[in-house]
């Protein structure tokens, strides 16, 4: 049966005509960025437009099929990569709710030493610890960050923490936005039972609730502009094959808010050439591209550990042990996804898939230096550039060679890792070996999850796409509020830093919408 | 052509291990992968057949080999698929690893397979939270 709340979402799919209507606000986009602009602005009694070029698929409707949640939850079938060495797969999601409906639902507040940075380079003054305290709060309290509890958390992550206990060194449980989770493991896929506080469950029922209104499967590319000031938008409706239907939507608003993710923004303010009319914006606008580069290693053991059961994302080592910008956390992919990352083939990969009931991963991400950028291409459209440099290549192989030492410490009989020429490590020689070795970029293969900076917010121009208060330099009425603004790298998952950006930009629009007395 | 190619380099991937083979339906696995491929972009949709056929003809400059793959016995295979993973060339690795991750996705996404592997846990700890367990969205 169909919830109140869903009346408010029109699927462009099935729209047989053009449609012309008018708002306070339109927002393009509605993942972590914008599903809580929608939510916050719609309850502080703005007239909210939502524009979703994927589609919406409730709690009920994902099934227990990674392949399946690939083909519909992901953008390009979970096939989208970075070019550049190496090659890094960047998966992205293409749905209502956004990236949130497949991520693993951790949650960390921005680190103060980060916004510190932030305010003595970029000038975003107002970007620290105490002014966010509220806005944090106020998020987490939403999705309801609540630590993982111990019972439902993977066996791959409690052997972690039972070896770095008897280390006398443990790390910590993590934060996840989860109401009744009871450890399934299919978080990436779409969360069956609704426990995950993603962005479809938690702000945007809300923002219905409250009068907001979405489109789904509509893709916007157009704004309407007058001078320099943006109008509203046109988009197109597109069928289930991802094609156009031929029907547009043209919203007038006042206030454009781009909230289409760090990949997708750029190209949107691309596509109506913002920088013709500011050209100093041609200097940040799809620059200073941060990822986040993610690895991980598989340790066998000897008692099955059956890892799918339970939270795969669940525990954490706070605080780099080797201090080196490493986040150490959990991990597990379920037995239908691995054999896509296994580095081997033939018996060598069959033996790995009858072994992985018996192994423990563990994963890293890197605080990354900002190397990357995203290009408009001809024919292909956004197209993200990325290479490692050194520091990053060292950075990787000191967390494989930690997380080996781990867990060779912890009795596996074999790690195995993903970097070239280094697939397999049985003792303190292999990660020696390893660790003197003069590993190459193209060799350091790797995921990343946390694309950030492509609009970066600073205080100007010269140095960013939007200023403090998101609007894009040189522009009225164009706001960007997503991961894109986000002006560096956190070393920590982003979605809760997003989210309070957002937070923030919808209180100040509120404010400003108010007469003041 | 394409099928042939696949259902080869599949059997090669599991070095024609029958106890994995027999679960499953080659025919139908390289269906879904030919249906996976076709609705990804333009531009992936072409680097994954031309990856293909480069692998097949194994052409300049990426490889040079006067028989197809397709021609070679099993351990020829292996070799063969044995240099492009571990090949120096970053790109050439890439290449062959978008064929190998699609191939291998949908062989393992087979509940058959899964179950005889011993991840039955696995499928049902998902039904237990799923509404609507097993449904498959074949594109
Ligand atoms: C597998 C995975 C696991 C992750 N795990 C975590 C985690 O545990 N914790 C965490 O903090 N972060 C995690 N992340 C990252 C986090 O989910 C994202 O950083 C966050 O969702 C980004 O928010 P966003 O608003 O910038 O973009 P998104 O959430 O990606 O939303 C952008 C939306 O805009 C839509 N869009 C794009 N272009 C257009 C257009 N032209 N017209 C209309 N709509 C458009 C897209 O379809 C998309 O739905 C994970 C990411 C992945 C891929
Ligand atoms: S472990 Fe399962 S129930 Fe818990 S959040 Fe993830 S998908 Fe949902």
């Amino acid at each position: 049966m169909q919830a109140q709340f869903e009346k408010q979402i029109l699927n462009g799919s099935t729209i047989s005509q053009d449609i012309k209507v008018s708002s306070d606000v339109v927002i393009i986009g509605s993942g972590a960025g914008g599903a809580v602009l929608a939510k916050e602005l719609a309850e502080g009694g703005m007239k909210v437009i939502l524009i979703e070029e994927g589609g919406y698929h409730p709690t009920s409707s994902h099934t227990d099929l990674p392949f399946d949640a690939l083909s519909r939850l992901y953008r390009d079938r979970g096939f989208s990569a970075s070019i550049g060495k190496p090659f890094i797969p960047l998966p992205m999601g293409r749905a209502l709710g956004g990236t949130t409906v497949i991520n693993s639902g951790t949650c960390f507040r921005t680190p103060a030493h980060v916004m510190q940075n932030w305010s003595q380079n970029l000038g975003l003054h107002d970007y620290n610890e105490a002014e966010f305290l509220p806005l944090f709060e106020r998020v987490e309290k939403e999705i309801n960050v609540t630590d993982v509890d111990f019972a439902v958390m993977s066996r791959a992550n409690s052997i972690f923490h039972e070896i770095l206990a008897k280390k006398g060194t443990p790390g910590k449980v993590l934060r996840r936005n989860i109401r009744g989770c009871e450890g399934c493991g299919f978080c990436c896929y779409g969360c069956p039972s609704g426990a995950k506080q993603s962005m479809d469950v938690s702000y945007l029922p809300k923002a219905f609730r409250s009068g907001a209104q979405a489109y789904t499967r509509c893709k916007v590319e157009k704004f309407k502009v007058q001078g320099n000031r943006v109008q509203g938008v046109l988009g197109k409706f597109l069928n289930s094959d991802d094609q156009p239907t031929g029907y547009l939507l043209e919203v007038s608003a006042p206030k454009v808010i781009v909230s289409a993710g760090t990949v997708f923004s750029p190209r949107v303010l691309w596509q109506n050439y913002v920088s013709r009319k500011n050209p100093k914006l041609k200097k940040n606008l799809g620059k200073n591209l941060t990822l986040h580069p993610a690895n991980k290693v598989y340790a066998k053991f000897e008692e099955e550990v059956r890892g799918w059961e339970g939270t795969p994302q669940a525990y954490y080592l706070e605080e780099d042990p080797q201090n080196e910008g490493i986040t150490f956390e959990g991990i597990f992919m379920p037995p239908d996804i691995v054999a896509l990352t296994v580095p081997f083939i033939g018996q060598k990969l069959n033996q790995f898939m009858r072994d992985y009931k018996y192994m423990a991963t563990f994963g890293f991400l890197i605080n990354d230096s900002g190397t990357g950028n995203v290009k408009q291409l001809p024919f292909i459209g956004s197209t993200v550039f990325y290479s490692f440099n050194k520091q990053d290549v060292e950075k990787m192989k000191k967390g494989v060679a930690y997380l080996s030492r781990i867990f060779l410490e912890g009795g596996a009989s074999v790690v195995y890792s993903l970097i070239h020429g280094h697939a397999e490590i049985r003792s303190e020689q292999d990660i020696l070996k390893l660790e003197n070795a003069d590993v190459r970029p193209e060799d350091a293969e790797c995921m990343a999850f946390h694309p950030l900076g492509t609009c970066r917010m600073a205080a100007t121009e010269d140095k960013g796409v939007v200023g403090p208060d998101f609007k894009v330099f040189g522009w009225e009425g164009l706001y960007v509020c997503d991961g894109s603004v986000i002006p560096s790298s956190l070393g920590v998952n982003p979605q809760v830093t997003i989210m309070s950006f957002a937070t923030k930009l919808a209180f100040d629009l509120i404010k400003e919408s108010r007469p003041s007395p | 052509m394409a099928d042939r190619i696949l259902k080869h380099l599949i059997i090669a991937l599991c070095e024609n291990d029958t106890d994995i083979l027999s679960q499953v339906d080659l025919a139908v696995v390289v269906t879904r992968i030919r249906n996976f491929v076709k609705k990804l972009p333009g531009v992936l949709y072409l680097v994954f057949y031309i990856n293909l056929f480069f692998l097949e003809f194994a052409l300049p400059p990426v490889v040079w080999k006067i028989r197809p793959f397709t021609w070679l016995n099993l351990q020829q295979k292996l070799d063969y698929l044995g240099s492009w993973q571990s090949s120096r060339f970053g790109l050439k690795r890439t290449a062959f690893e978008l064929i190998k991750r699609t191939c291998l996705m949908h062989l393992y996404s087979e509940k058959t397979l899964l179950k005889h592997m011993g991840f039955g846990s696995v499928l049902t700890n998902r039904a237990a939270h799923s509404t609507q367990p097993g449904e498959r969205h074949v594109s």
